[in-house]
């Protein structure tokens, strides 16, 4: 009777440390992860905050501004040029990215043979691999005002009036970087798309074949709202690249000509390193953060809004 | 219990030997600029290995750390003012001299009471036995000099520009550098160029720093010659430099008492004279080139007749598939402006190069001033400092007692020029007003800008700029209240 005893409450402490196992592991296995978003992220997000109302020289505090870095932020000229090319900028890429990584989608999609479809998505993938960086460089031969490569292009298919220093004039500098890694379609934003696509439900196919769908008829009432949520996930990231944006001006432009390519990612690495204000640069860092905030929050409660997604 | 004694000794024993060699160990972190570029220049630095092993085997308890330097300047500034904020900046470190003028003591070390000490590494009776400022040359010791009096940086070398031309085009299109009198000559021969579809002259222009700078500065010099001396601040000034760069704090006081205006005729002068250049020379496309490489790219390439380039691009330009002649810009002649004052031109070069080392007031705070004087008092001595001159070709030595490369000696000619008077202009007044001069001048030269807008921005930027280093300097520069 004592052995069955026993051998029950072993059994017992078993099962509630299975279960107190299963309760807590999450929190176990996640804590590094928090302590490391808390270190990298939270934390100096929160002292950017704190340290943007002060004269801060990256070193020591010199004098507390109160808003002062704000009001000269927003009377900076330059400055507000940086927040209107991002706008455009982020609109223009927004667009772009989500249209060709669709469309490059759909096309992959449209082979049956899974095989082939393997194919194009290891051909699109691969690129990834190739740093930012390097892309710029590549980017900046591509564009460059002698011997540049789309210039030479232009040239050879007999377009040479066209052929000019793309980022070597305000007029064009900006859409030159705007359209850097055209055609937009090596990356997160059409994996994301390929898996939704591929996770749409036959059932659902099939009923818009029944009812006599064209593939264009189909991509608009079957593929567009239910990949809703996709197209807003890779859109909110996007936006968020955009607005932090920094590599094609500290590669290619500098923000130049003139303030033709200024952005605020630029602004605040300029007024930190080159300057040695990082009080205002933190004040740049909270305005992009908070353009940010608002931006992702508007977008992603839209996205709630009556929204079908696939795998609901 | 014995052998429980024993281990208790041992380990006692054992931590007190790891911590006495810690406390006798000093480790120099050294940045030597050019000097230390392991991947790009590996016998250069090979040699500067060396000398650090040769001073660790003259000092046992002195570890030399030897970073290798960053080539892209906004990558190095970025990385140096990361260190300075994570108080772990190198105890000696290369960094141009206007911003350790600019920095002051925040951040380095006055050397002044060290350069009046000897150096040890020198022979009895030589040059620097007495004193390690005999060592240098005294304009470059009076160029070097911060406004406050203090030194921040042992400069050992001299750099210039030199404008590079590639003769086999020149000489297809029937012009000759050696021909060219004064400006209007240049701009001439460019035109020439231009009108048969050859893009003259590889500039590259950036709101940060670009080759650019050196013309900019070539340019106000010449539009401001005649009245330059007057701006002169008695403290800067000395007998042996009766025409010398303008510091810093004499631009600064120059606008503040309205002598450097937007609304001079001297103004007007620099503008047409920087249109005209943009206009004429200026290779297509200058406000899009990112970089000095992509130039001189360009030139390598054959896409531009002539390039400016600094004496350190010489050795690479030797063996090209065409005939390449290093000369220089003409003079100013009383047509293009009538306050040139020399007729000649202005060089733009000087003691900011590879090897010019600050200690940092770090190093001071951790205790490694004295050793770091001390590395570089050897360092500087000629018998170590010829080594690494020999192979950082390009450059001028400066180091008293060290013979000169046979490429650098083309520059000899150049370096006997005038100074130019006004210097870079992100060294003018401040970085930032720097870059606004920039932005505000390469709208202008594309003809995105006109002149009366630009004069506005100019001069706010100009105000803007000396309000910041009058409040900086507080105390010490009594005009900024008259």
């Amino acid at each position: 009777m004592k052995a069955v005893t026993n051998h029950e409450a072993a059994k017992a402490t078993k099962t509630s440390l299975n279960s107190l196992l299963h309760r807590h592991l999450p929190w176990v296995l996640l804590s590094p992860i928090l302590l490391h978003l808390l270190i990298f992220r939270y934390i100096p997000t929160l002292y950017a905050f704190f340290y943007s109302f002060t004269d801060w020289d990256g070193i020591r505090i010199r004098r507390f501004l109160g808003l002062r870095n704000f009001t000269d932020l927003f009377s900076d000229y330059v400055f507000l040029e940086g927040l209107k090319n991002m706008a455009i900028y982020t609109s223009i890429r927004v667009i772009l990215i989500l249209s060709f990584a669709f469309i490059a989608a759909e096309m992959v999609i449209s082979f049956k043979n899974a095989n082939i479809r393997t194919f194009w998505k290891i051909v699109f993938v691969i690129p990834m691999i190739v740093p930012l960086a390097v892309n710029y460089l590549l980017w900046g031969f591509i564009l460059s005002p002698q011997g540049g490569m789309l210039n030479s292009l232009l040239e050879v298919i007999g377009l040479a009036e066209m052929a000019r220093p793309w980022l070597g004039t305000s007029a064009t500098a900006l859409l030159s970087i705007t359209f850097i890694q055209f055609p937009f379609v090596s990356g997160l934003a059409f994996l994301v798309f390929v898996s939704a696509l591929e996770g749409i439900p036959a059932d659902v196919i099939d009923a818009c074949k029944v009812e006599g769908c064209g593939r264009l008829r189909r991509i608009i009432a079957v593929d567009f709202p239910m990949l809703r949520g996709s197209m807003i996930f890779v859109g909110v990231l996007v936006t968020l690249q955009g607005i932090q944006t920094v590599e094609p001006q500290l590669i290619l432009t500098k923000g130049g000509p003139g303030i033709a390519t200024e952005s605020p990612g630029w602004f605040v690495y300029r007024a930190a390193f080159q300057y040695g204000e990082f009080g205002l640069a933190a004040a740049a860092g909270v305005v992009m953060v908070l353009v940010g905030l608002v931006f992702s929050f508007y977008v992603v409660r839209a996205r709630y809004k009556g929204a079908y997604d696939v795998g609901q | 219990m014995n052998k429980l004694i024993k281990y208790a000794t041992s380990l006692a024993a054992l931590t007190a030997l790891s911590m006495g060699s810690a406390a006798a160990d000093t480790t120099l972190k050294v940045n030597l600029g050019n000097f230390y570029m392991p991947d790009t220049n590996p016998e250069l630095s090979a040699e500067a290995q060396m000398l650090a092993d040769e001073y660790e085997k003259l000092h046992p308890d002195v570890k030399i750390e030897l970073i290798p330097h960053i080539a892209d300047a906004d990558a190095f500034s970025a990385w140096l003012t990361t260190r300075f904020a994570a108080n772990d900046a190198p105890d000696i470190t290369w960094q141009s001299g206007y911003k350790k003028i600019a920095e002051g003591t925040d951040n380095w070390a006055p050397l002044n009471d060290y350069f009046s000490k000897p150096n040890p590494y020198v022979g009895s009776g030589g040059l620097g036995s007495e004193k390690w400022s005999d060592l240098f040359p005294a304009n470059v010791l009076n160029q070097t000099r911060g406004g406050d009096g203090n030194w921040f940086q042992v400069s050992t070398n001299w750099v210039e520009t030199g404008f590079y031309v590639n003769q086999d085009i020149m000489s297809k299109q029937g012009l000759d550098v050696d021909s060219w009198k004064d400006w209007g000559d240049l701009l001439s021969a460019c035109r020439s160029l231009r009108e048969v579809g050859v893009q003259p002259m590889g500039v590259f222009m950036t709101p940060g720093w670009s080759t650019y700078q050196w013309l900019d500065s070539i340019i106000a010099t010449g539009s401001y010659a005649d009245v330059i001396p007057s701006w002169y601040l008695e403290k800067y000034s000395n007998e042996y430099q009766p025409w010398r760069l303008l510091t810093q704090e004499e631009m600064a006081r120059a606008v503040h008492l309205g002598k450097y205006t937007t609304s001079g005729p001297r103004f007007d002068t620099y503008l047409g004279l920087v249109k005209g250049i943009a206009d004429d020379c200026l290779v297509e496309g200058f406000a899009g080139i990112p970089d000095y490489d992509a130039v001189y790219n360009m030139f390598y390439n054959e896409k531009v007749a002539m390039v400016w380039l600094g004496s350190w691009s010489a050795p690479s330009l030797k063996d090209l598939p065409f005939e390449v002649k290093a000369t220089y810009m003409p003079a100013f002649g009383p047509e293009q402006s009538k306050y040139e004052v020399h007729n000649e031109s202005y060089r733009v070069g000087g003691p900011s190069s590879s090897g010019q080392w600050g200690i940092t007031a770090q190093a001071t705070d951790r205790g490694n001033l004295d050793q770091a004087v001390d590395f570089l008092r050897f360092l500087t001595a000629p018998v170590n400092y010829g080594r690494l001159a020999m192979l950082d070709t390009g450059f001028i030595p400066m180091v008293k007692g060290v013979e000169t490369p046979d490429i650098s000696a083309n520059f000899q000619a150049v370096a006997q020029l005038p100074e130019r008077g006004f210097t870079d202009p992100i060294a003018r007044l401040t970085p930032k007003f720097g870059t606004a001069h920039n932005r505000l001048l390469q709208s202008f030269m594309l003809g995105e800008m006109s002149a009366d807008d630009l004069k506005v921005k100019y001069q706010t930027a100009m105000d803007r700029a000396v309000e910041d280093l009058c409040l900086e300097n507080e105390g010490e520069w009594k005009w900024c209240s008259e």
